[in-house]
């Protein structure tokens, strides 16, 4: 009771605690029988949550900078997908870093109307270049959790509105369609970064990789797994004939950060390259089917955009293999990793060499399927095992680790060299969380809080079947060992009826955000990812405990009896309340600064001017209204676009295409905006009401060929309604402007913010 | 923007002592003085005050302030100071601050050692350019203000019976903060 009262006295003294309700709650599931299977229907939407410039990105610890721009625009893929009404999921995989409880749940109290909360079930692809501040535990808004930390409620609303309307668009956009798993690997593309913890495990390593792969160590101590859904629309009356795809979701473990901790724009780096050209293809894919067939669809193929999401698995200690960390390597990177998924269908001769009659069923894919989840909430301190032995409890109290303190190795945090150093065990720990050091002894929880919501504690785990594949979501980073150990234990438990086999896979960093789950022996190494671990070394065996349980509800079976008193039932989304770090206004408001129509003719080019690449590269930059006024996420902010009509320059392909029989076929969504990969864009700095603003531009091979059929160019950056774009002097690919002086080339390099004179 | 932290020592300490403490922040100016009791003379001196934003909030500081106001019933305070401060969520040139502070005064005729309390309202006008975020977010960071303040106290002991006062001063504060806080 006496550290009770200390801990109020100390929290109201130095912090003014306030509790905020945590919205989104709502009653346990009802039907909890195990669903047959049904025709399925799927609607697919993209939601832009790219912020205005001046947010932190978050990711690298108190190396993630303030972001002054955005590389590739960060989108949410929503998939709402149902057998029928009681079945259904929206399923949505965004290009942030993580989930917070805060942001399913405001997501969750906005979309009620179409899925429970039990059923939104959302995932993050891990990328380091996605925003700060819309965490609902202190520890990640509060000091050193990013450059200019903070919790900031416009950032939560901003992305929960966006998303939701995201779901609203997918819930109306449902159509028939047929699925397929396919199940493969892909290796030489990542490496175990915590060989030594990797190696506690013992035992042999998880997967073999094939025959005449020279790997080291480090890349053999993965998990290769590359899991990819393929939906294909099918005709609405017949629901058998194929007509193109709806949508894909790629699993594959691998933290996406190529793009390292000195980088100050947004963007979704190796997955976010890798979504694009998969997307690429799949209206390559609808513009091949459309050569031979006249289904209704194709005579409105430019709006064809079916999404290509990337869901992250148990990533908790794979690292990319990288070496220069710069957005081109990310889209060196993003691209292997397309290659291989986009062979799982065009390189299956059954696909390619489907006439334009195949029907589901041909290849694999299926129209009725399984579809069923489960969900549970969990209050993490003191929670209890199933499992025997020691540490069969999680740990009262979230802690973090010295070696967390030290960063990833692959990203080490700058700060480390000036932390202790020495081994991060206590071998004189005996409590439940030993052998960890505590990061900063007592000071951690002076500066992180004393309350149990200064740590996440409140978690949700979900169970997707589809089809023949069961999917843990883990809120979370599972390490290589503890996902497999996930996996394991629900295919055991998961039955196919039709005698086929059972997969599993985690997808991590979904509907909160735990940091690591590492196991028991990793644990006891204290590597980075162990010391992240937060609730002890029953970490592990806890969430695998979960996961068993709710794959055996959806076998049938009460698990009601397993349930403490007083526990969330199965679908439950509790009452909930939370304290977030300090309250920052990091978002630019919408009404920040002038609007654009006052601003007249102050809004124009400032300059522009070629980089002497090959390729070459444009810069252009200009003034224009301030970073919450302009139009960064409602639509293309910047692109190409004719110098005379103003329409939008359009190109056979973005990019070089990836292998596929008909990859000579033309991309009928290629366009040179910055909604792609070419555009790096900056806000710069303001003067009065004016702000400068940056981008430079690098078309690939592809797109400067076709602009040397299209005539002059020229680059416009969007007004809102109502008012005029700001424009470049035109040029072409055969009037290039004229090449940047050097200290042009310092300013669109981003290296200098002072204006060229 | 560089963290350039390249090995632990002195520098690395009182990079982490920053990082726990920072906020900190030395201010040094002119203090002026009118008690309502006997002695209505005004009166004018030195004030030097060192505070800190206090973790985790960052918006409740605390501090130290000297001041010689050189008369001969007050000859110098030693005070401390706490209460809140807008710095951490002020996006403009102007900052509030609003304290209470207490501690001691000496007089010079050997009237032995009085106690002063009050309350104090100040308005700092940041100085130099206003940066952006992504142009301010150093792990180690400085910004000056102008810092003008006005308050009332009561002096006790020393000497005399208890009398009220106004007080205001002028100094120029130099911050060392930190974009690792928030």
């Amino acid at each position: 009771m006496s550290a009770r009262i200390a801990a109020a006295v100390l929290c109201a003294g130095l912090a003014g605690c306030t509790t905020y309700r945590m919205p989104g709650g709502s009653g346990p599931a009802s039907d909890l029988r195990e669903r047959t299977e049904g025709l399925l229907t799927a609607g697919t939407a993209r939601a832009d949550v790219t912020p205005p410039p001046g947010p932190s990105t978050f990711g690298h610890g108190p190396d993630a900078l303030v972001a002054q721009g955005y590389w590739t625009r960060l989108y949410c893929r929503i998939f709402v997908l149902e057998t029928a009404p009681e079945d259904r999921v929206a399923l949505v995989a965004c290009d942030l870093h993580s989930i917070s409880s805060i942001l399913h749940r405001s997501v969750a109290e906005r979309v009620r109307a179409i899925v429970p909360t039990s059923r939104l079930l959302m995932a993050a692809t891990h990328t380091h270049a996605g925003p700060a501040h819309y965490f609902d535990a202190a520890v990640y808004g509060g000091i050193a959790s990013s450059r200019r930390p903070g919790f900031d409620p416009a950032m939560v609303e901003f992305l929960a509105a966006r998303i939701a309307q995201g779901v609203e668009r997918a819930y109306a956009a449902r159509r028939p369609v047929a699925a397929r798993w396919v199940h493969t690997s892909a290796w030489r593309l990542t490496r175990n970064r915590s060989l030594e913890a990797y190696r506690a495990n013992g035992g042999p390593p998880l997967a073999d990789p094939p025959g005449g792969l020279d790997l080291s160590e480090e890349e053999k101590a993965i998990d290769p797994a590359l899991h990819v859904l393929q939906l294909e629309a099918v005709d609405p009356q017949t629901r058998t004939r194929m007509l193109g795809p709806a949508g894909w979701i790629v699993l594959f473990a691998m933290h996406p950060t190529v793009v390292g901790s000195r980088n100050r724009l947004f963007g979704g780096d190796a997955y976010g390259a890798s979504s694009r050209l998969l997307e690429a293809e799949l209206r390559r894919a609808w513009a091949h089917r459309c050569g031979a067939t006249a289904a209704p669809e194709c005579a409105r193929l430019e709006e064809l955009d079916p999404p290509a999401a990337i869901l992250n698995t148990n990533e908790g200690d794979i690292s990319p293999v990288w070496s220069t960390g710069t957005a081109a390597e990310a889209i060196r990177v993003g691209r292997a990793l397309a290659e291989r998924a986009w062979a799982t269908y065009a390189e299956d001769a059954r696909v390619a060499g489907a006439g334009p009659a195949w029907l589901a069923g041909g290849a694999g894919f299926r129209n009725r399927v399984a579809l069923d989840s489960r969900y549970l909430e969990v209050d993490l301190p003191g929670a209890a095992t199933r499992s025997s032995g020691a540490n069969a409890t999680l740990c009262p109290g979230a802690e973090l680790g010295e070696g967390s303190g030290h960063g990833a190795s692959d990203h080490p945090v700058s700060l480390d060299s000036i932390l202790p150093h020495g081994a991060d065990v206590d071998p004189d720990r005996h409590d439940c969380q030993a052998p960890k050091k505590r990061m900063m002894g007592a000071l951690q929880t002076l500066l992180v809080g004393p309350a149990r919501t200064s740590f996440p504690s409140h978690a949700p785990f979900a169970l997707l079947r589809l089809d023949d594949t069961w999917l843990s979501f883990v809120p979370g980073e599972p390490t290589v060992h503890a996902g497999a150990a996930i996996n394991a234990g629900v295919t055991a438990v998961a039955h196919q009826r039709d005698g086929r086999a059972a997969h599993a896979a985690v997808v991590g960093l979904a509907n909160a955000y735990f940091q690591y789950i590492a196991t028991r022996e990793e644990y006891a190494t204290q590597s980075y990812e162990a010391a992240s671990t937060l609730y002890g070394p029953g970490t592990a065996d806890y969430f695998r405990d979960r996961f068993l349980l709710l794959a055996r509800s959806m076998r049938g079976e009460s698990i009601d009896g397993e349930l403490r008193p007083g526990e969330p039932r199965v679908g439950e989304a509790v009452e909930l309340t939370y304290q977030p770090g300090p309250l920052r206004s990091r978002l630019p408001g919408a009404a920040d600064g002038a609007s654009l129509d006052s601003l007249g003719d102050v809004r124009r080019q400032r300059g522009l001017c070629r980089l002497l690449r090959t390729p070459p590269g444009v810069c252009f930059w200009w003034s224009d209204g301030a970073p919450g006024r302009v139009a960064i996420p409602d639509g293309r902010f910047l692109g190409l676009v004719r110098a005379e009509s103003r329409e939008p320059v359009r190109t056979c392909q973005s990019a070089r295409p990836l292998s596929s029989p008909w990859m000579t076929v033309c991309d009928p969504g290629a366009v040179v905006d910055d909604r792609g990969l070419q555009f790096e864009t900056r806000a710069r700095g303001h003067s009065g009401d004016a702000w400068l603003w940056s981008t430079l531009v690098q078309p690939s091979r592809e797109q400067w060929a076709a602009m040397a059929g299209a005539g002059p160019v020229r680059l416009s950056a969007a007004g809102t309604a109502g008012v005029r774009p700001v424009e470049s002097e035109a040029f072409g690919a055969g009037a290039l402007p004229a090449a940047c002086a050097a200290d042009a080339l310092r300013f669109c390099l981003g290296e200098d913010d002072d204006a060229p004179r | 923007m560089g963290v350039g932290v390249a090995s632990p020592g002195w520098c690395g300490l009182a990079l982490g002592l920053s990082l726990v403490f920072s906020g900190c922040s030395l201010s040094a100016g002119a203090a002026l003085t009118r008690p309502s009791g006997r002695d209505h003379s005004l009166a004018i001196g030195p004030s030097v005050e060192a505070s800190l934003q206090l973790p985790r909030t960052y918006q409740t500081v605390a501090g130290i302030e000297w001041t010689q106001s050189r008369t001969a019933s007050d000859a110098w305070r030693l005070g401390m100071s706490y209460g809140l401060t807008t710095l951490p969520t002020a996006a403009g040139r102007v900052v509030w601050e609003a304290t209470a502070r207490g501690g001691l005064l000496g007089a010079a005729r050997d009237a032995g050692v009085g106690g002063f309390g009050g309350l104090r309202l100040a308005m700092l006008l940041r100085l130099g350019r206003l940066r952006d975020p992504w142009q301010s977010d150093g792990i180690a960071d400085t910004a000056w203000f102008l810092v003008a303040d006005a308050g009332v106290n009561g002096l006790a002991g020393g000497g005399r019976s208890l009398e009220s006062e106004i007080s205001t001063r002028l100094l120029l504060r130099m911050n060392l903060g930190s974009a690792l806080l928030p």
